[in-house]
């Protein structure tokens, strides 16, 4: 699994490539945790090249979802598949995130196309 | 055809042999001879319709109402009957609470 | 925060894994900062060893013994840090004796899962064939125990305002016509949450959710060569698991979230959850079965065992769990509480739960500690507990189920005596208003009330409600038994033909005869039960044991719903009907007297003649009034309503009670009228001209309720006197 993180228009977006599960989600844990921080109020998670989410990666999306709104601030996740979109909606994890189809149309969104 | 009926039992079974029409005129005196079986062990009653013409609600109730006076576990027979009164027994749902056979052999 | 208990003090043998003694509860595997603890009880095992697999891998790619410092009492508890939990199945090996007449059946070679396993891998997709020579068929997973609840709390809804619908979470939705995306699982049933609401039901049980293995006893059938299966799932693999293959994303292990989100949308939506649960026996058969879990565990605690070492069969199913044996008895306490906290069930119907009351030689006690000790828990306090009060072995006790106030059952008389009453039996009137008022005859003696009754005409056991009136017999050829299984006592009559039928005639008294068994159902005091399809006429062919057939015989045919538009309107009409008025729904029985000086009593009994029934065997007519301002116990201003019942083959006049002048009659249902005159909705019920005597049909019901009349007609009446 690979992490690369970006800017765009004053917005981080972090593009995570591979599998989130177990094997990887503690490394991704590591990277995003202090992208948290107080500077950025919204984050992108560009998931394009993310090809499956376990329950363990999907916790780690809510978590950061949830650290984020405390923050006054939101998780938007971008390039979703069908397939995992299908998964978060049946186990309930739907309800956290705002999702778009692509980075662009997620940054248009906070305004910061 | 002359209207009638008659009733004997031996060996736990009640055999009505039945000719002509069962309806309001006769129903009560079936019921009455029937009657007399209450109490004792049946396990068998057999109405033998080859001669029945015609059934009224009357009639058909007799039947059922029997099983309920002198033979709760008891198997009631129809036997020989016409296909007008078996078209009436099935209308009226009937056909559910006895047997229907063409004959009867022990 | 930093805990001290939480430091590693050993490391395993293969040096992969750090561990340290862990902490005998919660029993399982549970996550911990750093680790897994894993916890198994065993009264009679010498040692233990834990073993791991990645994932669906034939062998475990690493095996730790508990050490005899990670033994506390019975129990053998670890914790193992380092664990990717995402990707693992775990199972124990046990040591100890082997010895049949005693009970002891250790067998140190099989790896056993976790009595206590929150998520069973294994059988991850339904029906797909496992590989039959691997040694650990039925794998231990560890399972995330949060989730956003949001602000879900439970409904506690009172019992007697529950209307249950009663479903097969795979049989539901798997028939390509539910349209679902997901068909036979819990996210289709998600997908069905709009029509539940539309039917108006408030509560599902579903039929049993935990881990079962769909391949017990599978078999071709000899009739259509398809492929028997264990398809209704009372067979327990695992107790605290949610059936993988039931969901949508067991494939990817997260059947528990998927189900705990299923359960969540339904209380969003005002819908309760029952749970179906099998504490009667495991899937491990008899002494020729297989290790799965128990018997290599524990045997001797786990199973009601003869003197000679082999296994008392209650169940039918070849094996009887030892449910008052206190350890056994604190894992079903457990259990429920696992269900009621981790996933706000509502309530529990308990399979075969005489079973529940038999000692550990199989006697039947008196007060039986387990239902006891469930009746009093405080987690369970506000759960609904329904028992399906007999057993395989010849205990049936329908009436007399040991209840504390808080059991209710399934009241297989009420079944019996309206299927009678309904095919036009003589005889019944007195077993019927019985019935009707909730059975005091069976539960007034120990002040049960009427809440102790779950009515029902129909249940996944036997003929599904279209069949119960096309067919005189039972028709199970597809099961493969020369049709020698499945109950013979099914009271149903076939209105003329058997099986389907293209006769009008025919028909038309089926559907009418469906609307009269629903009619009386949605009547009578105690807590109805709905069996799913019925609304839809849907139809098994007969087959009424479908337990092995899963394909279209026991699939829910959503392409009914159309056909039957007019059945289906009747039902959820009487549905919000029932909803509308309490005093249809009293917790308690009757007092059969006038206790709010209405002029009627609570409920009074009328036939042909008002005031006056005939109870006599030759009738087949009865009326009730149930008077409105004695609602719940008089708790509830509510209408009047009269219901009239004629089984008969020919039409009779019912003559009406007189009600006091400022109110009159009027209209809900009448099952002869013809379809869109044959049932209104609550709140525009029909003016009724007659106010004397209403001629009901052959094999009919009538409803009628009692209301205020227009507020001018009263004046105008008032000004003609003077």
């Amino acid at each position: 699994m690979e992490i690369k993180t970006s800017t765009q228009n004053g917005a981080t977006i972090i593009e995570l490539s591979g599998s989130l599960d177990g094997n990887t989600v503690n490394e991704a844990q590591e990277k995003i945790l202090p992208l948290l921080s107080a500077n950025n109020f919204s984050l992108v998670l560009d998931l394009k090249s993310c090809g499956y989410i376990s329950s363990a990666g999907l916790r780690l999306l809510l978590m950061a979802a949830k650290q984020l709104s405390t923050q006054g601030g939101v998780l938007l996740l971008s390039g979703l598949s069908a397939e995992i979109k299908d998964v978060m909606e049946m186990t309930g994890f739907d309800n956290f995130f705002k999702t778009f189809d692509n980075v662009a149309q997620a940054l248009k969104a906070i305004g910061k196309e | 055809m002359e209207s009638k009926y008659a009733v004997s039992c031996n060996n736990e079974m009640v055999k009505v042999e039945l000719c002509g029409r069962l309806d309001a005129t006769n129903t009560e005196g079936l019921q009455i001879e029937l009657k007399k079986f209450a109490g004792q062990k049946i396990a068998k009653l057999i109405f033998f319709a080859k001669d029945l013409e015609y059934i009224s609600s009357a009639g058909l109730r007799v039947i059922i109402f029997t099983k309920q006076k002198i033979g709760v576990d008891a198997e009631i027979f129809l036997i020989a009957a016409q296909p007008a009164i078996l078209s009436v027994i099935k209308m009226s749902g009937l056909d559910n609470f006895m047997t229907i056979q063409e004959s009867y052999s022990e | 925060m930093f805990r001290v208990d939480l430091h590693p003090t050993h490391v395993c043998d293969c040096g992969k894994f750090r561990l340290r003694v862990g902490k005998p509860l919660p029993f399982g595997a549970s996550i911990v900062p750093g680790g897994v603890n894993f916890s198994v009880y065993s009264s009679f095992a010498t040692s233990c060893k834990l073993a791991l697999f990645n994932k669906h891998e034939p062998k475990p790619f690493c095996v730790i013994p508990f050490k005899d410092e990670f033994r506390i009492g019975n129990v053998f508890t670890m914790v193992v840090f380092d664990l990717d939990y995402d990707n693992l199945e775990y199972g124990f090996y046990m040591d100890g004796p082997f010895n049949e007449r005693e009970g002891q059946r250790f067998d140190k070679t099989k790896i056993l899962m976790d009595p206590y396993a929150k998520a069973i891998g294994g059988r991850d997709v339904w029906g797909q064939a496992p590989d039959w020579d691997n040694i650990y068929q039925h794998r231990a997973r560890i399972c995330f125990d949060d989730f956003d609840w949001e602000n879900d709390h439970p409904q506690e809804t009172p019992v007697e305002d529950l209307i249950i619908y009663e479903t097969h979470v795979r049989g539901f939705t798997k028939h390509p016509s539910s349209g679902v995306k997901h068909p036979g699982t819990f996210s289709g049933i998600r997908e069905k949450i709009e029509y539940l609401k539309e039917l108006g039901v408030n509560c599902v049980e579903l039929m049993p959710i935990h881990e079962f293995d769909e391949f017990e006893n599978s078999r071709p059938s000899p009739t259509t060569g398809k492929m028997l299966m264990n398809y209704w799932g009372y067979s327990n693999v695992g107790f605290f698991a949610p059936k993988a293959g039931y969901a949508a994303t067991g494939k990817f292990g997260m059947q528990a979230d998927e189900c705990k989100t299923l359960i969540r949308e339904l209380h969003k939506n005002g819908i309760e959850v029952i749970l179906d649960v099998v504490f009667n026996h495991t899937a491990e058969g008899d002494q020729r079965g297989p290790y799965i879990s128990y018997r290599g565990i524990d045997n001797k605690t786990y199973y009601l065992l003869t003197p000679d070492g082999y296994y008392y069969n209650f169940s039918g199913c070849g094996n009887t769990l030892n449910c008052n044996n206190p350890i056994v008895r604190n894992m079903i306490l457990d259990c429920l509480r696992y269900w009621v906290a981790d996933y706000h069930i509502d309530g529990f119907r308990f399979d075969l739960a005489s079973i529940l009351g038999r000692d550990m030689n199989g006697a039947p006690m008196h007060s039986p500690p387990l239902l006891e000790t469930l009746a009093f828990d405080p987690i369970l306090g506000k759960c609904k507990l329904i028992a399906e009060a007999w057993d395989a072995g010849g205990l049936y006790q329908v009436g007399c189920f040991p209840a504390w106030g808080r059991w209710a059952e399934w009241n297989g008389k009420y079944r019996d005596d309206l299927r009678k009453f309904l095919k036009g039996e003589p005889g019944m009137l007195g077993a019927m208003a019985q019935r009707l008022q909730g059975s005091p005859d069976l539960y007034a003696r120990e002040g049960r009330g009427a809440t102790a009754s779950v009515n029902f005409i129909t249940a996944h056991d036997g003929f599904t409600l279209k069949d119960m009136v096309s067919y005189n017999g039972k028709h199970n050829e597809a099961n493969g038994e020369n049709n020698s299984d499945g109950g013979n006592d099914n009271y149903s009559w076939n209105c003329g033909w058997e099986g389907e039928s293209t006769d009008p005639e025919v028909n038309r008294l089926r559907v009418k005869q469906m609307k009269n068994a629903v009619a009386m159902l949605l009547v009578s005091q105690g807590t109805p039960m709905i069996l799913s399809g019925d609304e839809m006429a849907n139809t098994q062919w007969g087959n009424n044991n479908a337990y092995c057939q899963d394909n279209e015989i026991s699939w829910l045919d959503w392409s009914l719903l159309e056909k039957n538009r007019e059945l289906f309107n009747f039902f959820r009409k009487m549905i919000a009907f029932r909803r509308k008025h309490a005093v249809l729904r009293s917790r308690g029985h009757f007092q059969n007297r006038d206790y709010m000086g209405s002029g009627f009593a609570d409920i009074t009994w009328h036939g042909q003649k008002a005031w006056n029934a005939d109870w006599s065997d030759e009738s087949l007519c009865l009326a009730f009034v149930l008077c409105g301002r004695h609602a719940k116990g008089g708790t509830v201003d509510d209408n009047s309503v009269y219901v009239a019942m004629n089984m008969d083959w020919l039409m009779h006049g019912f003559q009406l009670p007189k009600l006091p002048d400022y109110m009159e009659w009027c209209v809900f249902a009448n099952t002869d009228a013809a379809a869109g005159q044959d049932i209104w909705e609550p709140g525009q019920e029909v003016n009724l001209d007659n106010q004397e005597e209403f001629l009901v049909g052959a094999r009919s019901v009538v409803i009628l309720m009692g209301r205020d009349k227009p507020k001018n007609e009263v004046k105008s009446k008032k000004k003609s006197l003077k």
